[in-house]
Formats: C-alpha cells, structure tokens, sequence
C-alpha cells in the first residue's frame, strides 16, 4: 500500500511541476461535426511539432472523436467543443472517426 | 445501422459485465455472499450514477477549461487501481490462510469498500458512455431512432446474458484455480488501471509523454479489434504506449505481483522461526 501511496504522491509532484510553466504557443487547427460528419474530412497538418485541434460539435447529439492511429478517444456533447493534443508525428496518415456514427463521421489527419 | 448499434453497445458495455460477473462468481461461490453484495451493489450504484452523471455531463466536462472529461477519467482509473491494489493485498492474505475460510468469513471493511467500488466504477465508466449514446439516438431520430433505441437496448441485455454465461462457468471451475486467475487478473487490470489514468494526464499535457509510442503492436494485435479489446479490458493491453504509460504499467504490476505474493515469504518466514 504505502509504494502506491509514495507513487500516488510522486506522480502529484510531476503534475505540479509539469504544469507550473506556461506552454508554448501550439499551433492550433478547429474541425467541425456537422450532420454526423466532420469539416474538414482531411486535416493537414506539420510534422514533428505539438499541434492542439478542437473538435467542435453543431450538431445536438454527442458524438465520440475516436482515433485508433492517434490513441485518442473522447466525447464531444452536443453544440460543446472539446481540445485534444497531438504529439509530435511522423510524417504520414491518421485515421480518425466518430464511434456514435462511424457510417458518415470519417476522417484522416496528414501529417507532412 | 441498427446492427452497428447493437455491436456498439455490446461491445462497450460487456467490458464492464465482465469484470463484475468474474468478481461475482468468485465470492458467491467461496460463500462470501457478503463480499458478493457488495460488488453488486456497487454496480447497481454504478448504472443509476451513469444515468444520473450524462444528465450533467456537459457541466462537469466543461470545468478545467474543457479538460473535465480527461481529468476526470484520470481520477477514475486512479481510483480504480488504487481499490484493485486494497482488494489484491487482501487476496494475498486470503491465499496463505487458508482459501475458503478467509474469502468466506472475510470482512473488512476496506477490502469491502474497495469491491464495491470497484464494481461500481467498471459499470460507471462504460454507462456513462452508453447514456449519451443512446440518449443521442433517441434524440435524433424520431420514429426510427424508437427501433435503433432498442437494438441498443439489446446489445446491454447481450452483452449482460454473456456475462452472466461467464458468471455460470466461473462457478464450475475449482475454487483454487478461479482464486489464483482472478487474482492475477485483477493485478493486470490494476496496472493498466493505472497506467490509463496516467496516460490521460499524458494525453491533456499534464504530463510528459518522455517519448510518444514506445512501440506498436497494432500490426500484431489491434487494441481495437475484439480479441486486442479482450486484452485491453482484461490486461490493460496497449498497442502504441508512450513510455510514461510504458513506465507505470511496469512499476505496478511488478508492485502489485510484490503485494500479492509477500504474503507467502511473511509466513514462511514465521514458520520457520
């Protein structure tokens, strides 16, 4: 018990310091979910760098952004946005989807 | 569409039956009903607090400035391997005392607790999402999403009735056997327990991802497929870890295997003096 509560309380110290700075400027890019589609379908964006992307919901209904590729997986409520960071990634093509309806709601991220 | 609901459900929510069903069986059937009622009980708490949290979930998820959903998936994990690690000493202690004996008469409050919140968190999790889901079928469809509505209804009812198949099998094996698997289960699922709530404070910038995919097995086994979802359920099975991720699912589960079979060298020891 007391490893995990020394891990418990390691783990807190890193949160504390790993947010203490400010954060660079990230390169930021919006892709919207319309009718249980996103806007743009094809997102490209720059290699090796942190890119933050916003997944903004028009429509009413909630929908999952899913992406095996990029090991994401979060929910966006209705009319709600949501902020997801990428890693730097090599160059080449993510995948991501929408799991409430993955019949209409594809799309991929190019990474040049 | 209506088939796709249904995979959907099923899939997401067995996750959740599963672990409940195993823990279940395990008690009912060394007699603990007590401990068994707990973990019932928790799950039960766990799908009315589902219900009840995606009627406020766009107000939670939006605190932390739009991070509420990650932090609080973080807490959750957390939590959740914190209660599997009380849960894993106990059956540590309950495997060198003699098995039935102790698993039946055992209970302390803590390890009592721990199995109702773990119960209660398996259910939570995978509820929560199921709500909004289908609470968006309802709500888009009309007429139509009345019978979508309720093929989603049926993958829970399936994915319950395969639980409860697994809960039936779970009886039948031998009590040590199914003590033993169990146990080791439960040190998997804590480690991946934790390393998931760590990953999510990784994935929000929290944390430092120290490097960004460690390695990627989803050639060999996708994370995503329903054989590399087992895994991911039951192991904490990763396809593409950061080494954070890596990292911590290392440390816990050599941690947790250090709690769980110290009990056999504490009793060695002591008989031999």
């Amino acid at each position: 018990m007391f490893n995990i509560l020394r891990m418990v309380g390691a783990v807190a110290v890193v949160v504390v310091i790993a947010t203490a700075p400010v954060m660079a400027e990230t390169p930021t890019y919006t892709i919207q979910i319309k009718d249980h589609r996103f806007i743009p379908e094809t997102l490209n964006i720059p290699a090796g760098t942190k890119v933050k992307l916003i997944i903004e919901n028009l429509d009413k209904t909630a929908e999952e952004f899913e992406s095996f590729d990029l090991n994401r997986e979060k929910i966006v409520l209705g009319g709600k946005k949501i902020k997801i960071f990428l890693p730097p990634l090599e160059p080449g093509e993510y995948g991501f989807f929408g799991e409430f309806n993955p019949k209409t709601a594809q799309g991929k991220v190019i990474v040049k | 569409m209506n088939a796709g609901v249904f995979l959907v459900t099923f899939r997401e929510s067995f996750e959740g039956f599963l672990i409940v069903a195993i823990l279940l069986s395990l008690f009912y059937k060394a007699d603990n009903r007590r401990a068994a009622n707990y973990v019932l009980a928790g799950g039960v708490a766990g799908a009315i607090g589902a219900l009840l949290f995606s009627m406020i979930a766009s107000y939670i998820y939006g605190m932390f400035d739009g991070m509420g959903q990650d932090i609080l998936q973080a807490v959750i994990f957390l939590l959740a391997a914190i209660v599997i690690t009380t849960v894993v000493i106990f059956l540590g202690k309950a495997r060198y005392a003699g098995l039935k004996s102790t698993v039946e008469k055992y209970s302390d409050s803590t390890a009592l607790y721990g199995l109702a919140v773990i119960g209660f968190i398996m259910i939570f999790r995978e509820g929560v999402e199921m709500a909004l889901f289908l609470a968006g079928i309802i709500f888009q469809t009309g007429d139509a999403g009345t019978t979508t509505f309720f093929f989603g209804i049926g993958g829970i009812v399936a994915a319950l009735l395969l639980a409860v198949g697994i809960y039936a099998l779970g009886l039948k094996l031998p009590l040590k056997l199914f003590f033993t698997a169990t146990s080791i289960f439960l040190i998997f699922l804590g480690a991946g327990m934790a390393a998931a709530g760590i990953g999510k404070l990784v994935e929000i910038d929290l944390l430092p991802a120290i490097q960004y995919e460690v390695w990627n097995s989803n050639w060999l086994m996708s994370e995503h497929s329903s054989i590399g979802k087992f895994f991911h359920t039951l192991l904490g099975y990763n396809a593409n870890p950061t080494m954070t991720e890596a990292l911590t699912y290392g440390v816990c589960l050599s941690a947790l295997f250090y709690l769980y079979y110290r009990q056999n060298r504490k009793r060695s020891s002591q008989s031999a003096t």
